[in-house]
């Protein structure tokens, strides 16, 4: 009786390891790599992986500084606040870490506007508009360090460290903080708290650094050596086959980091449910006070001044102030001459209107791809109990990105798959394999939060496996999915290293666009691409938006009706 | 008598740990059974052994005279079981509106109609647009029972289903429950631990106790004579004391000798004192106990009925006060008076 699911289900997970795992495969086993220069690569990526596993800690430690204050004040405050916080703290994901790191060099660089202005008026800046005296002045150059590195992957990824610890805080009957302070005092809440919240931010924690881990434009772009940086020169240099060699040790590392990060958070988690054995709390505390909600907003901003006040000052400064002195030819893009933000929008757009609508359409694609397999795995493992194989995909994200690309040329550079490998297929292919497993693990996650007996009812009365599916599980699973389809389009819209490697020539996608002219240098009309990268990410959300305000209106319309 | 259900020796076990075991009985349509026991007797894993939305371990289910499920396989999926659930968490859909939600389960049995019909008799025909976060807790009961019988079940079964409501909601959901059902044929299952609903709404009974069917048979039958600790327990018949049959034939406990309908072999035995047999006495007759608490229960009548814990050799027993009054502390002579039932333990 259960055959033919479970053949399903294996040819499922067979589709996903080859889509996962086969550019890696290909990249080892296709790119002529000989034994010496294996050795001769292990040798030189101890120092940049020294260099990727410090940002990486910093990155973590930045984002747990960010992230657990932000949680908890942020849970305490009123309803409608929290939601504003939210929405800001959550906008910071959607904004690709390069464009924060160009944001620093230009605000904090040496002869950053926001340095220089304040070496200026502390007395010991640049007196000249001369550029070559304007280069020499170097105010202390931390923007090219590591701890800047970890300053801006922390302050892009602190909402992940403050997600699991809010919704550990969430989990939480807050009368047990109660009892501890009959019980102990304000030191019993602390030690309670320490006990419910510090697992799942060091599980997050532990996500960060193998995320930053995988980074490989923001190390670039602030000149830190780091595997990336290693793996990418050599693409550049010609030599695939040690690239896709330097980036394996990379790769435990990242499973073994992003691997202990989500047990560690997949056990905090079941210990509180066991806890409230599977029940949400209902009592969730008192409010803060207004002391408490002025103190979430202060720390809300706060935390979001390094990916998104940064960048946004940055991008407007230099929309809005900025001068091109002469034209110049970059990639096949003619630079535009224009001054002034909505000018240099419209630059912008007629610079890149083609690369932006392809980086949409294709992203969107990949994303709902990505989303509906996802879904049909997660649904196809979960009825034979086969959920926790899905963990292996996990692994795929420490592929590194140019790892990816290369294992995708590898595989697809032939003339039977011409078709493919010339046309936009291959990117969709390149975005659907990177992020595949967060797909699975976002949709997985969407649909177990819909109650089990949900579903037994619906079979209950009469539904078939497929209209429970349809009428039940997904309507329920819907802001998750919804949320799983948005991260997915996001990543795929902004990744560049592979994308760059596959994109078929003259069609150029946007992300890979912006960073080749973050790379040389800093003009109106850079900024207003990355303005366009921007509106491109944040499309999805007018839909989403105007959904949710007719939802909320037809709800007051019905109380007020009632 | 149609038979809508019968099982025979199901079991079920977990990761090695038995939570059901050999249980079985049989309903005829129109019958009401309760199940009882305490938390973890496998009352909720027999539910969902009967709904098909597990395979047992050991033994068979017959549903409508069909085999519907046995070792290790479900024969009758549950959509085509004709047998519908609520479920301890009700299970509302929470993207349903009140009407929705039950015509949900009522299409391809007069869909909207049917479902607006149903609504109406459990009274909230104008909360049909009502989204679920607006429906209070028993109006959400409500519209969980209205969904179940929506289905036209020829076996409805409810689990724990007026758990969170509070005395007054749980006696207006037991009336409803009562009045929906006297129009169909529809048996019921109701899984409870509440004494209450069981006397109210059942007339057949079953009593698990740590995954064992400890008693079966008609509710009147168990409560005239009940054969375990757990029956007693689950029914609030009495309480159960300990004692030992001497060689002598006589049956001693930490409050005296007492006359059982026991025989006389001699060994340990559980007893079941009802209320009123325990008795204060003055005189050397009787065993002294140490008043340790006193406890108020409402009566019928409008008098409060006053209780008294004693102690004795180490065991507790209640007895109730009726003229003297009694304090903490207070050393009396007690007795239990009357033949004590003997019960298995």
């Amino acid at each position: 009786m259960k055959t033919c699911p479970r053949i399903l289900a294996v040819s499922a997970l067979s589709l996903a390891a080859v889509i996962i795992f086969s550019p890696l495969v290909a990249a080892l086993t296709g790119t002529g790599l000989e034994r010496h220069a294996l050795a001769d690569a292990f040798r030189c990526v101890a120092a940049p992986l020294g260099g990727s596993s410090e940002t990486a800690l910093a990155s973590a430690l930045v984002a747990l500084l960010l992230g657990v204050p932000f949680a908890i004040l942020v849970e305490r405050s009123r309803t409608g606040l929290r939601r504003v916080f939210w929405g800001l703290g959550l906008i910071v994901l959607m904004v690709p870490p390069y464009i924060v790191a160009e944001s620093w060099i230009v605000l904090l660089g040496p002869a950053g506007k926001i340095s220089r202005l304040i070496a200026t008026l502390l007395g010991f800046g640049p007196h000249s508009t001369d550029s070559i005296q304007v280069a020499r002045f170097t105010v202390p150059g931390f923007v090219y360090t590591k701890l800047s590195v970890g300053m801006v992957m922390g302050g892009c990824l602190f909402p992940i460290i403050a997600l699991a610890v809010a919704s550990a805080f969430r989990r939480t009957d807050q009368r047990i903080f109660e009892s501890a302070r009959i019980a102990q005092g304000t030191r019993g809440v602390w030690r309670l708290a320490a006990h419910v919240l510090v697992p799942p931010a060091l599980g997050a924690g532990l996500l960060v650094f193998a995320v930053t881990l995988t980074e490989f434009a923001v190390p670039q772009l602030l000149r830190v050596r780091t595997v990336g940086e290693a793996v990418y020169e050599r693409i550049q240099e010609g030599d695939v086959a040690t690239a896709a060699t330097l980036g394996l040790p990379l790769l435990p590392v990242v499973v073994i980091a992003g691997g202990l990060g989500a047990l560690i958070l997949l056990r905090s988690r079941l210990a509180s449910l066991a806890g409230l054995e599977g029940e949400v709390p209902k009592f969730t505390g008192r409010p803060a006070g207004w002391t408490g909600n002025v103190l979430a907003g202060v720390m809300t901003l706060f935390a979001v001044i390094p990916a998104m006040i940064l960048p946004l000052t940055s991008l407007i400064w230099l929309t809005v102030t900025a001068k091109l002195p002469e034209p110049s030819a970059i990639g096949p893009h003619q630079v535009l001459r224009a001054s002034g933000f909505l000018p240099s929008l419209r630059g912008a757009w007629e610079l890149a209107h083609d690369d932006a609508i392809r980086t949409v359409l294709l992203a969107g694609t990949a994303a709902t791809l990505a989303t509906l397999f996802a879904i049909a795995l997660a649904r196809l493992t979960s009825k034979l109990g086969w959920g926790p194989l899905l963990g292996v995909a996990g692994a795929g994200l420490a592929v590194p990105a140019p790892i990816v690309g290369l294992g995708l040329v590898v595989l697809w550079n032939h003339g039977w798959s011409a078709v493919i490998y010339q046309g936009p297929a291959i990117v969709v292919l390149a975005w659907f394999a990177r992020f595949l497993p967060v797909a699975i693990f976002l949709v997985q996650g969407a649909l177990t939060r819909v109650p089990r007996e949900l579903e037994s009812a619906a079979a209950l009365a009469g539904r078939k496996p497929w209209e429970r599916l349809i009428s039940v599980v997904l309507p329920n699973a819907a802001p998750g999915l919804v949320a799983a389809w948005l991260a997915l389009y996001v990543l795929s819209a902004t990744e560049f290293s592979a994308t760059l490697l596959v994109a078929p020539p003259g069609s150029p996608f946007l992300a890979p666009s912006v960073v080749n002219l973050m790379r040389r240098g800093q003009d109106p009309e850079i900024a207003a691409c990355q303005f366009l990268l921007l509106a491109v990410i944040a499309l999805p959300l007018v839909p989403l938006a105007c959904a949710a305000i007719h939802r909320a209106r037809a709800h007051t319309i019905h109380q007020g009706v009632k | 008598m149609n038979e809508v259900l019968r099982i025979a020796g199901l079991g079920q076990a977990f990761n090695g740990t038995n939570v059901l075991h050999n249980a079985s009985f049989s309903l005829n349509a129109g019958e009401r059974l309760a199940v009882l026991g305490p938390s973890g007797s496998g009352k909720t894993t027999l539910l969902r052994l009967i709904a098909g939305l597990e395979a047992p371990k050991h033994g068979e289910i017959t549903i409508t005279g069909r085999a519907a499920s046995r070792v290790g396989a479900v024969l009758i999926a549950p959509e085509h079981r004709e047998v519908a659930l609520v479920f301890q968490g009700l299970a509302l859909f929470p993207h349903l509106r009140a009407l929705d939600q039950i015509a949900f389960a009522a299409r391809g049995r007069g869909g909207v109609k049917q479902a607006t019909n149903l609504l109406g008799r459990i009274g909230l025909g104008h909360r049909a647009n009502a989204s679920l976060d607006q429906l209070s807790g028993g109006e959400r009961q409500r519209i969980a029972l209205a969904r179940a019988l929506a289905q036209q079940p020829k076996l409805l079964l409810m689990d724990e289903p007026f758990a969170s409501l509070d005395d007054d909601k749980r006696a207006e959901m037991r009336d409803l429950l009562r009045s929906l059902l006297d129009t169909t044929e529809t048996a019921l299952v109701l899984v409870t631990h509440s004494r209450e609903d069981a006397l109210a709404l059942a007339r057949q009974v079953v009593v698990l106790e740590r995954g064992e069917q400890v008693a079966c048979g008609p509710l009147e039958t168990v409560l005239v004579r009940p054969k375990h600790a757990a029956v007693v327990r689950a029914l609030g018949l009495g309480q159960i004391i300990e004692g030992e049959t001497t060689d002598r034939g006589e049956v001693e406990t930490a409050f005296g000798k007492v006359d059982t309908t026991a025989g006389t072999k001699p060994g340990r035995l559980w007893l079941l004192v009802r209320a009123g047999q325990p008795r204060i006495v003055s005189g050397p007759e009787g065993i002294e106990a140490e008043v340790v608490s006193l406890e108020l229960r409402p009566s019928e009548a409008r008098e409060i009925c006053r209780v008294a814990v004693v102690r004795a050799a180490g065991k507790l027993l209640r007895l109730i006060l009726h003229e003297r009054i009694v304090s903490v502390g207070e050393r009396i002579r007690v007795r239990i008076e009357g033949e004590c039932e003997s019960v298995e333990g």
